[in-house]
C-alpha cells in the first residue's frame, strides 16, 4: 500500500519507520499477552494494591493494540501533511482509544455482547471465557484494590492463577528471555517501547 | 474455585463478584475518561488548523 502512496521519499521513509514500530510494538504486546500478568497477582492479593497488575495489563493492551493504532493514525496524519504537534495529538488520541477498546473488550467478555433484539445465548462473545482461560484482565486487576479483604481477593484469583500456572509449564517458558521487569507496573508504555528498542 | 472453572455457574459467580465490587463499572468509567481526555487534547490542536481555513 505504501508503494502506491504519492509523497516525498522523506515522508515515505517516516511512514515506513512508524509502520515498523507498529509491528514491533504489536508483536511485543502479543508475546507479553501470552505470558500474562498472573505473576503479579500473589502480591496484589496480599497487599490489596492493584496498581502493578493494572499497569501490566495496560502495558500489554497498549503494545498489542493501542500503539499500533497510534502508529497507523500517525501515518495518516503525516501523509495528510499534519504538523508534528498534530501528528502527536492524533497519535495520543488513537492510543487512548486503542487502550479503551481493549479494556472494554475485557468488560464485554464478562457482560457479553449481543446484537439488539438477540438473546444472551446468541452472544458474539463467550461470557467469562477469559476466566476459564485463566487470563488476568483489566476488571480482575482493578478488583484487587476494590475487594476489601484478602480472603475475597483470594477467591477471585484462585481459579485464574491455578490455570495460568498449569499453562505456563507449556506456553510460558519460551518467553523467559523477555524483559519482565517492564511488567512491574512502574514504567509507562513510552519507557517500555524505548527499552524494547522501539523509539 | 480451585478447580478449572468450566462450570458456567462458577464463572457466573466470579463475574457477579466483579460486578458487586464495581470493578467492571470502574473499567468502563476509566475507558470513557481516557478517550474524553485524549479527545479534548486533540481537539485543541486541530481546532487551530480548522480556524486556518
Amino acid at each position: 500500500m505504501l508503494n502506491q502512496v504519492e509523497c516525498t521519499d522523506e515522508t515515505k521513509l517516516r511512514m515506513y519507520q512508524i509502520w515498523i514500530e507498529a509491528l514491533r510494538g504489536g508483536h511485543a504486546g502479543q508475546g507479553l499477552d501470552i505470558h500474562g500478568s498472573d505473576h503479579l497477582m500473589d502480591a496484589a492479593v496480599e497487599s490489596g494494591d492493584s496498581k502493578p497488575v493494572e499497569a501490566s495489563v495496560h502495558c500489554i493492551h497498549r503494545l498489542k493494540t493501542a500503539f499500533p493504532a497510534r502508529c497507523l493514525a500517525q501515518m495518516g496524519a503525516i501523509y495528510g501533511g499534519g504538523s508534528d504537534e498534530e501528528v502527536d495529538a492524533i497519535g495520543v488520541f488513537f492510543e487512548a482509544t486503542g487502550l479503551a477498546f481493549q479494556i472494554i473488550d475485557d468488560v464485554l467478555n464478562l457482560r457479553g455482547l449481543v446484537k439488539p433484539g438477540e438473546k444472551m445465548s446468541q452472544a458474539l462473545k463467550v461470557v467469562g471465557e477469559d476466566i476459564t482461560e485463566g487470563k488476568v484482565t483489566a476488571p480482575i486487576a482493578k478488583a484487587m484494590s476494590l475487594l476489601k479483604t484478602k480472603k475475597e481477593r483470594q477467591v477471585r484469583t484462585r481459579c485464574v492463577t491455578f490455570i495460568m500456572r498449569k499453562q505456563q509449564h507449556t506456553s510460558g517458558q519460551w518467553l523467559s528471555g523477555w524483559p519482565f521487569p517492564l511488567l512491574t507496573g512502574v514504567l509507562c508504555c513510552r519507557h517500555e517501547r524505548r527499552r524494547s528498542g522501539i523509539s | 474455585m480451585k478447580s478449572r472453572p468450566k462450570d458456567q455457574a462458577v464463572v457466573d459467580k466470579c463475574i457477579a463478584k466483579l460486578e458487586a465490587c464495581d470493578a467492571i463499572e470502574a473499567c468502563i468509567v476509566e475507558s470513557r475518561e481516557m478517550v474524553d481526555k485524549a479527545w479534548d487534547a486533540m481537539d485543541k490542536v486541530l481546532e487551530v488548523r480548522s480556524t486556518m481555513f
